[in-house]
């Protein structure tokens, strides 16, 4: 566990604030430190800041994320990097059959609660190619550990480009990266 | 709806597509057509998969049922005008009916020597239509403000983008369009 007081921790400040902002990439985007915020840990909850070489897992919903019509992924899968941040689970610290299951749960509550909502599957990642999406040579994407006491695996990855075209070329390039690489539950 | 969608979906995968070229870009040089799916068994496969009688009604065309692929995306964008008024009644969010009749009539408007669009809706209830095709990645996203937003990049080796945004489509729009939109015909 990290000692930084949040105090000396910029970026514990900001997600513990922005905790429930469903918008909070916005506000990141005001932070002109908001790179450099990948080399500190932005929960008490998390073991530790995103290493590049860790596997990363995308829990997958229809009707958001897949098209059961065409079976293929949709680029609004990866929406989230532009408002609340990309929910992502780390491998080694939240097995995926764990995350399905937290996932097949989020799902029934969300079909109770809003609309119906059902579980596709995953996608797994690795965090340096997530890194790597650029575009005109700026990196697009960072990623936060943003662990939460139910799941300190829970890691954000969030448009460090406040662009409306930074971010459509984002989420080209992802569904272009990842179209092909859907697990089904 | 949803499985009769699939089970016409998945009788549209096992007919012969009949591709045609007709419309604003026959003058353009771009060539690709909007694909047609011809048969003459669709009513009565749809009756028995749905397992009710069959109340669909498609166009004819010579002797031949034909079901244009638009006709599926127009459903598939009301089908989602559904999901925004139930997740409104849930949560409280505006739900803007005329969102819906704006991206449908922006469908109608896609001229016919453009691959039909897939639709999707994002989670904060923004719609949008995508195409990716052989050549190009491209989405038409209809945002808050009730204009569009289209975005193409190509997948050549400099993977050339275009961006363009606050656009009140029309017709004219569309055709204005025809460069960056014919990036989308395959060779």
């Amino acid at each position: 566990m990290h000692s930084e007081t949040v105090a000396q921790n910029p970026c514990r400040t900001f997600f513990q604030l922005h905790e429930l902002n469903q918008d909070k990439v916005k506000a990141l985007n005001e932070q002109e430190d908001r790179l450099n915020w990948e080399s500190l840990s932005a929960s008490s909850h998390s073991p530790g800041i995103v290493d590049s070489g860790e596997v990363l897992c995308r829990i997958l919903f229809d009707p958001i994320h897949f098209d059961p019509l065409t079976s293929t992924l949709k680029p609004s899968a990866f929406d989230d990097i532009c408002n609340k941040g990309l929910s992502v689970n780390r491998v080694k610290h939240r097995g995926i059959a764990e995350s399905l299951a937290a996932g097949a749960a989020q799902a029934e509550t969300a079909s109770r609660l809003r609309t119906p909502r059902s579980l596709y599957g995953h996608l797994v990642a690795l965090a340096s190619e997530l890194r790597s999406v650029a575009r005109e040579g700026q990196r697009c994407l960072a990623i936060y550990d943003t662990a939460i006491p139910e799941n300190p695996s829970h890691a954000d990855v969030c448009m460090v480009v406040p662009d409306r075209a930074a971010f459509r070329s984002a989420r080209a390039q992802l569904h272009d990266k990842y179209k092909s690489q859907l697990v089904p539950a | 709806m949803l499985m009769e969608t699939i089970a016409f979906a998945t009788l549209l995968a096992s007919q012969k597509p009949v591709t045609k070229m007709e419309g604003l870009f026959s003058n353009s040089g771009i060539n690709c057509g909007r694909q047609f799916f011809e048969t003459t068994d669709i009513s009565h496969v749809y009756t028995s998969v749905a397992g009710r009688q069959g109340s669909f009604v498609a166009p004819v065309l010579n002797s031949g049922w034909v079901y244009d692929q638009q006709d599926s995306l127009v459903s598939q964008i009301t089908d989602y005008g559904e999901v925004l008024k139930a997740r409104s009644a849930a949560d409280g969010r505006p739900y803007d009916l005329a969102q819906i009749q704006k991206m449908i009539g922006a469908i109608k408007m896609i001229p016919s020597g453009i691959p039909t669009p897939n639709p999707m809706l994002s989670d904060s209830g923004e719609l949008g239509l995508y195409w990716d095709t052989e050549s190009a990645f491209a989405d038409l996203v209809l945002e808050a403000s009730g204009r569009f937003s289209l975005f193409i990049r190509q997948k050549d080796g400099a993977s050339k983008e275009t961006f363009l945004e606050d656009i009140d489509l029309t017709e004219s729009v569309f055709e204005s369009l025809a460069e960056p939109l014919g990036l989308l015909c395959d060779a």
